[in-house]
């Protein structure tokens, strides 16, 4: 399989700003140096606790703000795009190819556009836009490709529930007819019975518009059962990444094993626990050498001073740490 | 587990929280909400109970309901003994006092229940002093300390000097827990308490809460919509649909051989752990939750419920309890609401 989306030592450094609780700005370093190659028709996971930079990853990868340093490349037909906020009109073309669906359908789409709006206005400013004409077509069938009816294009999002808005987003997203699709904790604000459906719809319309999809979620289960490879980052770096029914079944970095070992299973043996007492990764005074420092069960001496690199330790399972493997 | 409960709990059997027949309507105006529609549920000493339900099943508003904590304009019926004495009756300075000194509620998310600009000493002094306002604040340090140390928050003297915002989510529920140990609680009411956390800090509250049971003897109302989180702490479980208790048993019998259609549903449309789309499709339930402001008659379920027949829609179908059945199934063995013969065990 060929890749679709190359990120190479990606970096994002925030600044905070001095101000009235503030007397000097800090840094943030939100991502420090992540290296991903994302394949054409796959569904890559990425997993990790809040702050490990999932979606800093996923934003900057659609430059919803420009990346400190590092490269993202995008491949299509027989050319090599880098993107950077640099060249507008590539991004533009970019940007309809890969799309962002975000966690919160409600504050997601304007309250006060009808639907048929809400889907066509993207695209109406696209650099290849059909013409107003074509565009209502266009969104009539993304409509009924998410499963909701032709007329619902007149309503409101008021008028709609929790799960028919998330139809809505992915409909919004796939107008321009993309090519992969970042799910950004798509349905974690919706309740059990309702996930499910729109975790089908997802795989369904995988197939029928042939998408590569980056999906991100803090429920491991469903990123397990979502995905067909796993990232795992944590303080802005990647720790490990596996095929996912390896990854499942024989996790190797101690970061991974302490989050699987969390996880609630319905089997209802209580999580394992302990080991997870020390400091979190702190954004800004990020340590010299590995990022889970601090709350590592293996750590040693040379964790605190050399950052381990990624190492690929069985085909296609990478490893950042430097007592695995 | 159980067995080792059982030794302890035949000295102090009493039940702590005792609900009958409660039902909670809002006046809204696209008429009445019906929020909670008859839930009879008791906790006794030591146990915890879960209630599971997806948004708008009623889970919560039971709680508040129980505790006396809904506004003026909440319509409630039925009957609430909390520590054996009718709460129901009691004039509001009374239920204050009662609840001041036997029960304790921890919330969702535990920065919105901070005031940003109270330092974590202070909030402490401010419980403290409710109950007893003579108390000096070296005194309520030296309890705050000891609650502090309770919930394992490290250098606790120190932190106290500091404010909300310089403690993580995880951090700040923990103190949230020692806040609502300051009254000595034998009932600890906790709605949704992970729910904003990451699954690591997750399983640290809920193994903190799980100590804090058998250490102290408190009994627990765990609230949650996450059934597998539910089933690693609670000894028994309630699942709400629309208002209404659909089943209610052991919560190891709930999880692995649910008898409502509901939890089945329920269960299935979770994928299980290591299972993947490209081998098997989740089985989901199609339609969404009922509108509490329409009545209709019937399981409220049987709209999207697979085993569906047509007398479903008639009347809501009785909660059937085992001892109803069979002599010696004994009132702690479960109980489901569903007419359909095939479902029976």
């Amino acid at each position: 399989m060929s890749d679709i989306i190359r990120v190479s030592d990606l970096a994002k450094v925030y600044k905070l700003e001095a101000g009235i609780f503030a007397s000097a700005s800090r840094w943030v370093w939100a991502l420090n140096g992540v290296s991903i190659a994302i394949r054409h028709g796959e569904t890559y996971g990425l997993v990790g606790e809040s702050g490990s930079g999932k979606t800093t990853l996923a934003k900057a990868l659609v430059q919803l703000f420009p990346h400190t340093s590092g490269r993202i490349e995008y491949f299509t037909g027989n050319e090599r795009w880098e993107i950077t906020q640099s060249d507008p009109r590539l991004l533009r073309r970019f940007r309809s190819d890969v799309k962002y669906v975000f966690q919160d359908p409600s504050s997601s789409l304007d309250p006060r556009m009808e639907v048929r709006r809400i889907l066509t206005t993207g695209l109406r400013y696209a650099e290849r836009s059909p013409g107003s004409a074509r565009l209502v077509e266009r969104a009539r069938d993304v409509l009924v490709a998410v499963g909701l009816r032709e007329d619902d294009l007149e309503r409101r999002p008021s008028e709609f529930s929790g799960g028919q808005r998330q139809r809505i987003s992915l409909a919004r997203a796939l107008i321009s007819d993309p090519r992969v699709l970042i799910c950004d904790e798509v349905v974690s604000a919706l309740d059990v019975s309702i996930q499910g459906q729109i975790l089908n719809l997802l795989i369904e319309l995988k197939q029928k518009f042939s998408l590569t999809i980056i999906f991100i979620a803090h429920d491991l289960t469903v990123v397990s059962y979502m995905s067909d490879r796993i990232g795992v980052l944590y303080g802005g770096s990647l720790m490990e990444e596996a095929p996912t029914a390896e990854l499942v079944r024989s996790p190797l970095h101690p970061y991974t094993q302490l989050l699987y070992g969390a996880m609630p299973r319905l089997d209802g043996k209580l999580p394992e626990r302990g080991s997870t007492g020390g400091a979190p990764y702190n954004p800004t005074r990020p340590p010299v050498g590995c990022p889970f420092v601090g709350r590592c069960p293996l750590e040693q001496e040379k964790c605190r001073t050399v950052k381990p690199e990624l190492r690929e330790v069985r085909p296609g399972h990478r490893v950042a740490c430097h007592f695995v493997g | 587990m159980a067995d080792e409960r059982e030794g302890t709990t035949t000295a102090v059997s009493e039940t702590v929280l005792d609900v009958r027949g409660l039902t909670v309507s809002f006046p809204t105006g696209g008429g009445m909400l019906r929020a909670v529609r008859g839930v009879d549920f008791a906790l006794r000493r030591g146990e915890c109970l879960g209630i599971v339900g997806e948004s708008g099943s009623g889970k919560s508003v039971s709680a508040l309901a129980a505790l006396g904590l809904l506004g003026r304009d909440a319509h409630i019926d039925g009957s609430v003994f909390l520590d054996g004495r009718d709460a129901r009756s009691l004039a509001p300075a009374q239920l204050r006092a009662l609840r001041g000194t036997f029960a304790s509620m921890i919330f969702q998310e535990p920065s919105r229940s901070f005031d940003p600009i109270y330092s974590i000493g202070r909030t402490f002094q401010e419980t403290l002093r409710v109950k007893d306002p003579t108390l000096s604040r070296a005194e309520c340090q030296a309890t705050a300390v000891r609650l502090l140390s309770e919930v394992h928050i490290p250098r606790a003297e120190e932190r106290l000097k500091n404010f909300p915002h310089q403690f993580s989510g995880g951090m700040l529920q923990r103190i949230m827990i020692a806040l609502a140990l300051a009254n000595d609680p034998d009932l600890l009411i906790a709605d949704e308490p992970t729910t904003a956390l990451d699954v690591t800090i997750q399983a640290e509250i809920v193994g903190l809460l799980d100590e804090l049971r058998s250490r102290r003897g408190l009994s627990l109302l765990f609230i949650s919509h996450n059934l597998a989180l539910v089933g690693q702490i609670a000894d028994r479980i309630l699942v709400m649909y629309a208002g209404l208790v659909l089943e209610e048993g052991p919560a190891g019998i709930v999880l692995s051989q649910p008898r409502s259609p509901y939890t089945r549903a329920l269960l299935d449309a979770l994928p299980s752990w290591g299972s993947h789309y490209g081998k098997e499709r989740l089985r989901t339930i199609s339609g969404s939750v009922p509108d509490p402001t329409r009545h209709e008659p019937g399981c409220p379920f049987a709209p999207r419920c697979p085993l569906v027949a047509e007398r479903c829609s008639a009347a809501i179908p009785p909660l059937v309890r085992d001892e109803d059945q069979a002599a010696g199934a004994g009132p702690r063995a479960g109980a489901y609401r569903c007419i359909l013969p095939g479902v029976k065990t």
